[in-house]
């Protein structure tokens, strides 16, 4: 049980006690001025390690003024620039995004200057897991028949289809996790040509073909912008018999599609069916990464730790996926100066100039603002973001950088370009390979996917203590001062492996995944 | 293959015709004795063939009208494919003919739920709306549970809906997508055929609850609850919360009745799915005829697909009934053509290739067929995606062609029925709002038999006129409106249909 994982009898949120010895604000770098409220603190509470007293109420999660800073001055946590003071403000102020003005940064890309390769751990050594090894090689976490529609049109039929397999009419299929639908809002008026359409093609055939999948049904209504025969052919899929297709105009409509779509998923389930799980390498994992819900703590806690866990993970050999490209905006020279090469450190800028562009003069989070939960949560704009989501990355070399659900075939830590927005950005990360996502969170967001379940890590306990029955891992205890980044990371890489061993999520208990399949809507709909 | 084939070889549309449309399936070496012609090649159903020679450059007429400019010399006997056009000045406008009212006493009437606005619903259901893709797991568990059975105590209750879409956060925080979204679900909830709702929002997502709730002027009450996943505890504390909070609304909703009311209480949405070279005969002009019935009885009709009102030009541009409503279609034409610009969307003016296999041969044609399902009524207002349509008569919503988006947009505006035309056939089906789908030809309303309501095939086949099916279809709708299930309905279509317009940039 994922419980087994959690520190037992820790001590209650430490917002209980007035009479707290810990310092209620934490440092994270002696040149910063300024310092993270561990927990709520009221107006005059004294901060003896800065010899000063809190001016206002402070959140949980936000910052105060650790010396004087002047107006214009830069604004530094963890010595990064989160921008620049709107104000004198004295030690002791709140500062968020009245006080803390965004603007833009120097950055230095100094492309594959800090480069070192990753200290592998002998073959031999490696960490194993239980997965599922496919004909062509890889590995599935997960054993799942796919009910997919090339546009919404579709969505009923696929729905039903994979509906009528309840648990008990799977009885007979152990190995079987499960059938599933993905149903998306596309596919009838998207652009007819181009990246819209092709990002929407790779999506359905990644997911298709992605190695949790171990059977799929294409089903389309016949409306479609492109025909289902010229997208098999077009992405190199088979129809077979783990491989089958359904027009629902050539069935005679709704009803006896979905007797037909049924009857299809039946017909391969004994094959599905017939895998073992067997001990593999930790190489065989890919992980996507995602936050959702940030808040001050995700880059204290469950993101810095994360970030150990792959870099365990990655020198076992295994592969770790950073996206949301709008959300390591202003923390993006940290992973240039450790490209592998130039070239790589180039594409990755490459993606955040074409999103400047496409976001130009929209209020994105891109353009400063970031959502209302990040803000209560005490990030003051996407520079203070992005410096914390960064931090799931680790601190390995980045050796690739891919668009939007392209299949990841390097090693190591990769970058993926997507939206923050999480389904659309874990979709992409699953379509293109991964066979694990990594959450973290700090509102608490109840994410879940399919075929790739989602293991979810709070930022902070008393989110957790609330929102328990949707969390797998506290990574609070950091916060908490009872646990350290590095020993949070090593017990994050040990649930991993169980959770891809076969141990089921809290997402996966709630059923979570089957709503959340949503490919990047990036062009025009007609 | 059809075993009854239709009489006619080829239909001949207007006398000024160069070209003729396959009534069936025409080999090479067939003979059309009445133009004197014998196929080159062969010509599928619903496609068209060439009946007298055309010169390069001179206009290709199909029912009167050009659909495109030959781009060769074109030889009778052979088939006419889009690549066989050049683009033709869309024709000039006919004049709009406002409806003449029937007398209140003589207005037609249907059984329908009156509000306490005073607006009148067709069906009585509850909503689980969410505010955020991160709440759809919850909705859909929560609504799903109030199965048949658990709402056989409640037999005014027509049925517990999830209302799941893919966005609310990673959007744009203030502007035309979130206004647009916000508006989107307020007018499902809002709409007459919605009784209560329950909004689940994350707790913090751009799309956030109290900001919605200001913009849209809701107000929390018996009929309006809400669940923040992030207060609540997460999915399982949040799926139970909201259970019980439509267990709550149902005795009260279960009171609503029908009563007798007139017809100008009808707001239908039109719609057109999968055309063919047919729909543009005989469904949309029946459909037509029914919208001039509706207008004179004092309903509202709303066309919408704004590409082809674009591409139709004149014939509906300058049917705007006042100088305002000309000016708002121009602003919407106007954003469409930004929009669009460079992209690979048919106001390039290339054909989709389904829309070419189902025999249509120009985007000018496809454009006009489909407006030739709104009648003849001047347009009396246009309005944006989603808002509330107020006017009565005949208004014009800006929506994509896209059949869910659209849809969405024009019942969350208000429409509490759809028509939809469709030539190749659709499951389509809609929520809180039923689609009524009318199939062109009778080889489709037989293969479809489980999912069309209506066959326009008489009128292809010359055996009704457009205004006699016009005259059936009125009065199917009136009946649907009362509550006669569509086959949608009876399918169980509309809740995987539900596609608020993405329209911005996802971040």
């Amino acid at each position: 049980m994922p419980e087994g994982a959690m520190p037992t009898g820790s001590a209650p949120a430490s917002a209980t006690t007035a009479d707290e010895p810990r310092n209620p604000f934490i440092r994270l770098d002696a040149r910063d001025n300024v310092l993270v409220a561990r927990l709520p603190v009221p107006a005059g509470t004294s901060v003896p390690s800065e010899n000063t007293v809190t001016r206002e109420d402070v959140p949980a999660g936000h910052k105060i003024a650790a010396r004087w800073i002047a107006k214009g001055e830069k604004v530094l946590k963890y010595n990064t620039v989160i921008g620049y003071a709107a104000e004198n403000l004295p030690p002791g102020t709140w500062m968020h995004s009245h006080n803390i003005l965004f603007d833009a940064v120097e950055k230095d890309y100094a492309f594959g200057r800090d480069y070192v390769p990753t200290e592998y751990v002998p073959a031999a050594q490696r960490a194993t897991f239980q997965g599922i090894v496919r004909a062509d090689g890889r590995v599935g976490t997960r054993n799942y028949v796919g009910v997919f529609v090339l546009g919404n049109a579709g969505g009923t039929a696929a729905r039903r289809i994979a509906g009528w397999f309840t648990t008990e009419r799977l009885a007979d299929f152990p190995m079987v996790d499960g059938v599933v639908p993905y149903v998306h809002g596309q596919g009838d008026a998207v652009e007819r040509s181009g990246e819209p359409l092709a990002l929407l093609h790779r999506t359905l055939a990644g997911t298709i073909r992605h190695a949790n999948t171990a059977a799929a049904l294409v089903i389309a209504a016949g409306s479609e912008v492109d025909n289902l025969h010229g997208f098999l052919r077009a992405q190199g899929i088979e129809p077979g018999p783990t491989l089958r297709t359904l027009v629902i105009g050539e069935t005679g409509g709704v009803r006896r599609a979905v007797e037909a779509g049924t009857a299809l998923v039946r017909e391969m389930l004994p094959a599905a069916n017939d895998v073992r799980r067997r001990p593999v390498s930790v190489e065989h994992l890919t992980i996507g990464m995602q936050c959702g819900g940030s808040d001050g703590f995700s880059g204290l806690s469950a993101n810095p730790a994360l970030g150990a866990a792959m870099d365990i993970l990655i020198r076992h050999g295994g592969t770790a996926i950073l996206s949301e490209t709008g959300e390591i905006f202003g923390a993006e020279h940290t992973l240039t100066q450790r490209a592998v090469t130039p070239e790589v450190g180039r594409k990755l800028v490459e993606r955040m100039e074409w999103w400047l562009r496409y976001a130009d003069g929209r209020d994105t989070q891109i353009n400063g603002r970031v959502s209302p939960g990040n803000n209560a949560g005490g990030l003051a704009n996407i520079l203070e973001k992005s410096l914390g989501g960064s931090k799931k990355g680790g601190n390995s070399p980045l050796m690739e950088v891919y668009r939007y659900a392209e299949q990841v075939t390097t090693h190591g830590l990769v970058f993926m370009d997507t939206p923050g927005y999480d389904p659309v950005s874990a979709t992409g990360q699953i379509a293109g390979g991964a066979n694990m996502i990594m959450f973290t969170t700090g509102r608490g967001s109840c994410f879940g996917s399919v075929p790739a379940p989602t293991i979810k890590l709070a930022s902070n306990t008393p989110m957790y203590e609330r929102m328990k029955s949707d969390m797998d891992i506290n990574c609070g205890v950091i916060i908490d001062g009872e646990s350290t980044v590095a020993a949070m990371g090593e017990r994050i890489f040990a649930q991993l492996l169980r959770h891809a061993s076969g141990e089921r999520t809290r997402s996966e208990l709630a059923g979570m995944g089957r709503d959340e399949f949503v490919p990047w809507p990036i062009g025009v709909l007609a | 293959m059809n075993q009854r084939r239709p009489p006619r070889p080829a239909l001949r549309l207007d006398p000024r015709d160069n070209v003729l449309v396959a009534r069936h399936d025409l080999t090479a070496g067939s003979a059309i004795p009445a133009e004197g012609i014998t196929l080159a090649e062969a010509v599928p159903a619903a496609h068209k063939l060439v009946a007298r020679p055309v010169a390069a450059g001179a206009p290709v007429l199909r029912g009167g009208v050009a659909i495109g400019l030959a781009a060769r010399e074109l030889a009778p006997g052979t088939l006419l494919c889009p690549g066989d056009l050049l683009p033709a000045a869309p024709p000039p406008a006919r004049a709009a003919v406002p409806p003449a009212p029937l007398p209140a006493a003589g207005r037609a009437t249907f059984q329908g739920f009156v509000r306490a606005d005073g607006r009148v619903g067709t069906r009585n259901t509850i909503a689980v709306i969410v505010l955020v893709n991160c709440a759809a797991t919850a909705a859909r568990q929560a609504a799903d549970w109030f199965d048949a059975e658990r709402l056989a105590a409640f037999p005014n209750v027509d049925a517990v809906v999830p209302y799941i879409h893919e966005t609310g956060c990673g959007m744009e925080a203030t502007g035309e997508p979130m206004d647009l979204l916000r508006r989107t679900i307020a007018g499902t909830i809002r709409h007459p055929n919605t009784f209560g709702a329950v909004v689940l929002s994350l707790g913090c997502e751009r799309n956030n609850l109290q900001a919605f709730l200001a913009a849209e002027k809701l107000a929390v009450g018996d009929r309006l609850q809400t669940v923040t996943i992030q207060e609540a505890g997460g999915i399982r504390a949040t799926v139970e919360t909201a259970r019980a909070m439509v267990a709550a609304m149902l005795p009260a909703a279960d009171r609503a009745r029908r009563e007798t009311v007139s017809a100008e209480h009808l707001v239908l949405g039109l719609q057109t799915a999968a055309p063919d070279g047919f729909t543009g005969i005989s469904a949309n002009p029946a459909l037509g005829a029914a919208v001039d019935l509706l207008l004179r009885h004092g309903g509202t009709a709303i066309l919408s697909e704004t590409p082809d009102a674009l591409l139709a030009g004149p014939a509906l541009a300058e049917r705007a009934a006042t100088p305002e409503v000309a000016a708002a279609l121009a602003e919407r034409f106007g954003w469409w053509r930004d929009a669009t610009r460079g992209r690979d969307t048919p106001l390039e003016g290339r054909l989709d290739r389904r829309h070419a296999r189902a025999g249509l041969a120009s985007v000018l044609e496809k454009a006009l067929d489909g407006i030739g399902k709104a009648g003849t009524a001047p347009l009396a207002a246009a309005c944006r995606y989603a808002e509330p349509v107020t006017a009565r008569g005949l208004v014009f919503m800006d929506t994509p062609d896209d059949d869910p988006v659209s849809v969405t947009g024009q019942i969350a505006g208000g429409a509490n029925l759809i028509a939809m035309t469709t030539g190749l056939g659709t499951g389509f089906g809609s929520q809180p709002a039923p689609t009524v789908k009318i199939a062109a030809s009778g080889e489709t309303f037989a293969r479809l038999a489980d999912d069309i309501d209506l066959d326009a095939g008489p009128v292809l086949d010359g055996a009704l006129s457009a205004e006699a099916m016009g005259a059936r279809i009125f009065e199917a709708l009136l009946r649907h409106a009362s509550g006669e299930r569509t086959k949608g309905e009876v399918e169980g279509m509309g809740e995987n249909e539900y596609v608020p317009w993405p329209i911005g940039v996802t971040g």
